[in-house]
């Protein structure tokens, strides 16, 4: 396991990955805990109140979105690095 | 290796199978034969909305700020959906009457009250009318399904004679335009209104013994030559009263085709299945396992107005269109369309549930109720169309 962390911390382009899911995911929950998803509407142009809330709807759109289809990409990909990584150390 | 290779191979992981994620289960939505439990906890959700003064007070004032339309059209779309429901399950009719007629009376008092354009777009005031008198068909036909669809549950002398005198309007009006055609707006008449009083007057004919099939084949036949789009082969959406397509109308429409084609089932069920057909080959798509629709065919694109709703870039769909298609979907047993809607629906809906009620983040009163109309629909168009054989 503990090869695993080291690895997974020495691959540079794995911990990349894996700091922008967490960014990503990080902004979705903040919008999301900021009051976004009741205003999702906007989407559909149906929604009613301020166009600040429609804006708060609309980018907790944007990162759900990205939330969904980002981040797996992301971690599979982190998880594809740190798998090709440590089969060449395995073989060396 | 690379990291572009490692994002390569991860895409081609997720995003073909992101769809089973919201992968919907058909018969938790719609049967055949029963209310599902999705659409029964969709009708909770509009059963409290009128059970509670406040409720209703506070939604229907928001769609009517926004679009009074809307406030209008989620009655009639919730009133068929109570109609089929309590045709499904003859234990809920008691109820369902009580709402049907709450939903009818305020209506029709809001009408008397503010006038007739209460529930029109501001621009029904300004202009000139061609057809007298200065009515709109879409307050009309819609009020005329409303009535119709609630004597098929229980007959009401008063709302007979209220049917009669609107169908009598409508026909009228219809008759005094070359292409029997009546307009909702002052020199513009809808598809998607002249069809919803084609089928009140099927339900009076169904309900009294009356008999206006030679207008419904008169309106057939200019539809089939006046308003027929000629490449995508489908009816355009808003046209003058001698035809001529309007500027916002000049294609055929997602957010109306969909409901026409219902509406003329029970009108000419082939006509209406090849209208279907057609929408679905130019306006349904899918996108990695998503449904969704259209407002245009690719044949001929038109420009985004309210009944459109925002179209999203590169994909061109519409949500409106979409909400519309479930119906479409729905109407003509076209499960598979249906299942991939409802799979969009569930991944960009926001689907939220409160102790048995279900609705959806992204969408409003109207959208829900169209919504719940195609997951209940049935029991009353097979009846009109059985009783016309």
């Amino acid at each position: 396991m503990s090869h695993i962390v080291s690895t997974l911390l020495a691959t540079k382009a794995s911990m990349i990955l894996l700091w922008s899911a967490l960014v990503i995911s990080s902004l979705f929950i903040l919008i999301h805990l900021c009051g976004g998803q009741p205003h999702v509407s906007a989407l559909a142009g149906v929604h009613v109140g301020s166009s600040g809330q429609a804006l708060i709807g609309f980018l907790y759109v944007c990162t759900y979105l990205l939330a969904i289809s980002l981040v797996p990409i992301l971690l599979i990909a982190a998880v594809i690095m740190l798998a090709a990584k440590l089969s060449g150390a395995y073989q060396q | 290796m690379r990291l572009s290779w490692a994002l390569l191979i991860a895409t081609s992981i997720w995003l073909p199978n992101i769809h089973r994620v919201f992968k919907v289960n058909l018969p938790q939505y719609r049967q055949q034969k029963a209310i599902a439990p999705k659409a029964q906890e969709l009708a909770e959700q509009h059963l409290r909305i009128w059970r509670s003064t406040e409720l209703r007070t506070q939604e229907l004032a928001n769609m009517q700020r926004r679009n009074p339309e809307w406030d209008f059209m989620s009655r009639m779309y919730f009133i068929l959906a109570l109609t089929n429901m309590a045709m499904h399950m003859p234990s809920f009719k008691q109820e369902a009457l009580e709402i049907i007629d709450l939903i009818i009376e305020n209506t029709l008092t809001l009408e008397a009250k503010k006038g007739h354009n209460y529930f029109l777009l501001a621009y029904a005031q300004r202009g000139h009318w061609a057809i007298p008198p200065r009515r709109s068909h879409f307050i009309d036909g819609e009020i005329a399904v409303m009535l119709g669809a609630r004597r098929f549950l229980k007959e009401d002398q008063r709302y007979k004679q209220l049917l009669k005198e609107r169908v009598e309007l409508m026909a009228n009006r219809m008759k005094k335009s070359p292409i029997l055609n009546a307009e909702s707006y002052p020199r513009e008449c809808w598809l998607f209104c002249n069809t919803v009083s084609l089928a009140a007057m099927k339900m009076m004919d169904v309900l009294d013994g009356s008999d206006h099939s030679d207008l419904f084949d008169g309106w057939l036949k200019h539809a089939q030559t006046t308003l027929y789009h000629r490449e995508s082969e489908l009816l355009i959406s808003t046209y003058d009263v001698d035809g001529r397509p309007l500027p916002a109308g000049q294609c055929p429409e997602g957010s109306t085709i969909f409901m026409s084609a219902h509406m003329l089932q029970i009108i000419d069920s082939n006509f209406a299945k090849s209208q279907y057909q057609k929408a679905k080959e130019g306006m349904l798509r899918s996108f990695l396992g998503f449904g969704y629709a259209k407002e245009w065919t690719k044949l001929c694109t038109g420009r985004a107005d309210i009944d459109s709703g925002p179209i999203i870039p590169f994909l061109n769909a519409s949500a409106a269109a979409s909400g519309l298609a479930v119906l479409g979907a729905a109407a003509f047993n076209d499960d598979e369309s249906l299942a991939s809607l409802l799979t969009s629906l569930e991944m960009i809906g926001f689907p939220e549930q409160n102790e048995g009620a279900l609705r959806y983040l992204a969408s409003n009163p109207v959208g829900d109720a169209v919504l719940l109309y195609g997951l209940v629909e049935g029991p009353l168009w097979r009846l009109i169309q059985g009783a016309k054989q």
